[in-house]
């Protein structure tokens, strides 16, 4: 599994479960966060947007009202002129009245001239020109600029055309008294006669241009946010940078703002940056147009960095959690690891407490479970170690029993001193055979051919001891001699008969050793004729009393039993049946086992 | 086990706070200009002098227009360089992002911009060259090219048979040699075309006695270019004492004086610069980073005609009346 995930996260190999969980979980909450802070940020892009757009409009609608009302203002001018009867009188066209009476009237007109422009700071001058050559204004005495005749002016002429209606002039240089240019914005209106239909003359006030760019100076819309003024025809009017436009190196979108209705406003976003346009038009004619960037604008940069500092403090939040998190839930999983690792290095005292009944307590509970078999099965294995140990050491002993070695080499010495040295050369012989036999290397299984052979030495050498009560026969079928059996498997038995069941027997008694085939079984019998046992000795037997040290020497019918059954499993072992005075039978099953390899396979005690 | 978790928890959050911190600068320093600054030393501060406000009013605009903070210092004197070396000792001490500089016609001043440029800022030079040493960047006043356009008008005015007498201040005067050679070089073009240098020494008085005893020749030229204001204004003079229409004058810039000898007729052009462009270009050329491979590392601001009949045309007034609510 691990193998195949390692090519999608080769840098950092997960390796706790707590470090996946809080992984996935901080992926997640980021991606949460992203999303979410994606679409806030679009929708507060918005209104920022829309709130900086209406701050604008709000702004340049003010500037509206100002340029508005300095034009108003000189419209009243132009109307208490128009109403005036001083000035129809010095202008109109009438003969009849001399130079010398209308000496009075130009002074009354300069002087309320002269007290609109004590009131007016933004008016620069005002004026009448009479079609009749004459003309004055707000100074006492007006030298007009000789090389530009007022009717060749533009607001002259276009006053002219307009039949009575004010126009208003784009701003200009004002050069008709002389030796005075100034930048003024010209309202000039034709002056009607009483009868109201022929003209006198030309009325001309002038709004000094620093009024208006003061007031679209201080207007605040941004670091680099400006304010421009266009006329119906798309005519600059205002433009803090006219000369770049002129000069081409600066163009403005005139067209766009042509197009858009009063009152709104459009986004433009070019090399130059992204903007805002908000138009106004004016009922004079202009459009008074505001541009602010959108970087400038302090609203648009609080609002994205509150929600930026929000998803910042949110991701800090979340990763802490799913840290938080990711502990808590992986805490019984390693409190698990922990005990296992206490049970790795061997306790298996260990008990996991079973906290919650969720997958991981149910792993807690099986872990125990587990824990206590595995101790179980230890302490079953070091007894049945310990037994085996037991009964291959008294095995040992049963090999070479000094008594019988003894009595026998005590025969021999005894038969040799008789000159009986056929018998000595026999039973030294068999002697010989049976501890070879016995000896045959450390294979614990032996061919039953070679337990033959043992038994029957072991046999003669007893029959040569006990002539006189002891017969016996051996009587094992050809076909078992090939498998194997246990080693000394049979001597214990024949010798407790011999020792047991016919020494204190009066007559001869006999003893028939044989080995069968029986099924996938192999019987061994050891009968004799003996003495037998009651129930209870047998019973005594299967478990003898605890160490009786000079009894004890040979192998007790419990530890063979338990021998057998731990080689070949508990199918097999030793049965016995015996009755006082008729004789003891004990039989033996094993199974049939062909080779060593087979043996061992079949060891485990199933 | 322990530390890798925290490994993890800290990668994630780094990775968090670098994106939020991107975000950060990209929301407030791509749309402003960053914190640049521009130093801005001019020959001359004088509110009187219009031309020098024009480029100081053109300087802003550029600033204002990239979001950077501008600096605009000039002697009073156009021809203080000490001031100027001081001014110049000051923006360096400053250590803003570029300086932009019309030096005054000083090796002083020249070893001074070098200075800046040695300690790494970005360096434009307006109006005219440095006197010594390589040229920066340069965005410059075409005073051959005027000459130039004063020598066309004067065969334009004489129907292709320019005779000019040439009023100059000093011999040593660069602005004037350049605008003399200019003039030179048009008339040349023209069969018949002449051309005769005086020098007034910029004074008033003398370029009116030149004048007069120019006008006093047998066959007086038909043209007179005055190459500054003082010796237009001598020239204007003396011509409109003679009262002679068939000479004709031509002046370089434009004052109140000038402007209303261009009404009376007695002037029939100007030859006009731009300064405000000059101002905007040298600051718009100081804020770039670097210039574009193959580009020319100087450029110059064009000047225009201006006669009687076009002068109160809407972009030529802005030229002539300079008016002191521009570029704000």
């Amino acid at each position: 599994m691990l193998r195949k995930f390692r090519p999608f996260l080769p840098i950092f190999p997960l390796k706790s479960i707590q470090a996946s969980i809080a992984v996935a979980f901080s992926c997640l909450i980021l991606l949460t966060i992203a999303a979410t802070t994606f679409f806030s940020y679009r929708l507060s892009a918005g209104a920022v947007r829309h709130n900086s757009e209406n701050y604008i409009e709000e702004v340049i609608k003010q500037v509206n009202t100002n340029i508005q009302s300095y034009v108003d203002n000189m419209e009243n001018i132009s109307l208490l002129a128009l109403t005036n009867k001083d000035v129809k009188y010095y202008i109109s066209s009438n003969s009849f009245i001399t130079d010398e009476e209308r000496r009075p009237y130009e002074k009354r007109i300069s002087d309320l001239f002269q007290s609109i422009l004590y009131t007016r700071k933004d008016i620069a001058s005002i004026m009448v020109f009479g079609y009749n050559g004459r003309y004055v204004s707000d100074r006492r005495i007006t030298t007009l600029n000789p090389n530009a005749p007022p009717r060749e002016q533009s607001w002259y002429i276009g006053a002219r055309q307009a039949g009575g209606k004010s126009v208003i002039s784009a701003p200009h240089v004002q050069n008709i008294i002389k030796d005075e240019y100034r930048w003024v914005v010209s309202l000039s209106r034709e002056l009607k006669n009483t009868d109201g239909i022929t003209a006198d003359g030309i009325f001309l006030v002038d709004l000094n241009l620093s009024a208006v760019s003061d007031l679209l100076r201080q207007i605040d819309i941004g670091k680099k946010g400006y304010v421009f003024i266009v006329d119906r025809e798309g005519d600059i009017v205002y433009h803090p940078q006219q000369q770049l436009i002129y000069s081409s190196l600066r163009t403005e979108r005139i067209a766009d703002v042509l197009r858009a209705p009063s009152g709104t406003s459009f986004a433009v976003d070019d090399e130059d940056g992204k903007r805002f346009y908000s138009v106004q038009d004016t009922n004079f004619g202009w459009k008074i147009v505001g541009v602010a960037y959108a970087g400038d604008l302090i609203g648009y940069k609080e609002t994205l960095r509150n929600s930026l500092l929000i998803s910042l403090i949110g991701i800090a939040v979340a990763l802490l959690l799913s840290v938080a998190l990711s502990h808590r839930l992986s805490r019984p999983i390693r409190n698990l690891q922990r005990n296992m690792r206490l049970v790795e290095k061997g306790n298996f005292e260990v008990k996991a407490p079973v906290q919650q009944m969720d997958e991981i307590g149910q792993l807690s509970r099986t872990f125990n479970m587990m824990v206590g078999q595995i101790k179980n099965l230890m302490s079953e294995a070091i007894s049945t170690q310990e037994n085996k140990r037991k009964s291959e050491l008294a095995l040992l002993q049963s090999q070479i029993n000094p008594h019988f070695l003894y009595n026998t080499l005590d025969s021999i010495v005894w038969m040799a001193e008789q000159k009986q040295h056929e018998e000595v050369v026999l039973m030294t012989s068999a002697l010989a055979r049976l501890f070879r036999a016995s000896i045959a290397k450390d294979q614990e299984l032996v061919p039953i051919r070679v337990e033959l052979e043992h038994i029957r030495s072991y046999m003669l050498i007893q029959k040569m001891r006990y002539a006189s009560q002891l017969e016996y026969r051996i009587e094992f079928e050809e076909g078992i001699l090939k498998y194997k059996t246990l080693k000394i498997l049979l001597q214990p038995f024949v010798e407790n008969a011999i020792y047991h069941g016919i020494r204190n027997l009066p007559e001869k008694g006999t003893i028939v050793v044989s080995g069968r085939e029986q099924d996938d079984a192999i019987i061994f019998e050891v009968e004799d004729d003996g003495v037998g046992m009651t129930a209870e000795t047998i019973e005594k037997i299967w478990n003898p009393a605890p160490v009786e040290a000079g009894f004890a020497k040979g192998i007790g019918v419990g530890n063979a039993h338990e021998r057998i059954r731990l080689f070949f499993g508990p199918a097999y072992g030793i049965s016995i049946r015996s009755e006082p005075y008729e004789g003891t039978r004990v039989t033996i099953k094993i199974p049939k086992v062909e080779n060593l390899r087979c043996a061992i396979i079949n060891t485990p005690g199933r | 086990m322990r530390n890798h978790k925290y490994a993890w928890a800290l990668t994630l959050l780094l990775a968090a706070a670098a994106l939020c911190a991107g975000l950060y600068i990209k929301l407030y320093y791509s749309a402003e200009g960053g914190d640049r600054s521009v130093s801005v030393v001019l020959k001359s501060s004088s509110v009187r002098s219009n031309f020098w406000q024009a480029v100081s009013a053109g300087a802003s605009a550029a600033a204002k227009e990239a979001g950077a903070t501008i600096d605009i210092q000039g002697p009073l004197e156009e021809t203080d360089a000490d001031t100027q070396v001081r001014l110049l000792q000051d923006a360096l001490a400053a250590r803003p992002s570029s300086v932009v500089v019309a030096p005054v016609d000083d090796p002083r001043v020249s070893e001074a911009v070098q200075a800046i440029r040695r300690a790494g800022i970005r360096v434009v030079v307006i109006d005219m060259p440095l006197q010594s040493g390589t040229a920066p960047v340069s965005v410059l006043n075409d005073h051959r090219e005027a000459g130039r356009q004063a020598g066309e008008t004067a065969a334009e005015l004489t129907d292709g048979r320019p005779n000019v007498a040439i009023v100059s201040d000093f011999e040593r005067s660069r602005v004037s040699g350049e605008r003399e050679a200019g003039v030179r070089e048009a008339v040349k073009a023209y069969p018949g075309g002449a051309t005769e240098i005086y020098y007034c020494e910029d004074s008033e008085d003398k370029a009116y006695e030149i004048m007069k005893a120019v006008l006093a020749m047998p066959e007086p030229p038909s043209v007179v270019v005055a190459l500054n204001e003082t010796a237009a204004l001598g020239a204007a003079r003396a011509i409109g004492e003679a009262g002679d229409q068939r000479i004709k004058l031509i002046g370089f810039d434009s004052s109140v004086y000038e402007i209303r000898l261009l009404e009376d007729g007695v002037m029939s052009a100007l030859i006009v610069q731009k300064p405000f462009n000059m101002g905007y270009l040298g600051v718009k050329a100081a804020l770039k980073r670097a210039e574009p491979r193959g580009a020319s590392r100087v450029s110059y601001t064009d000047s225009i005609v201006v006669t009687k009949s076009n002068m109160y045309a809407p972009e030529n007034q802005k030229l002539l009346f300079p008016f002191d609510g521009d570029g704000s």
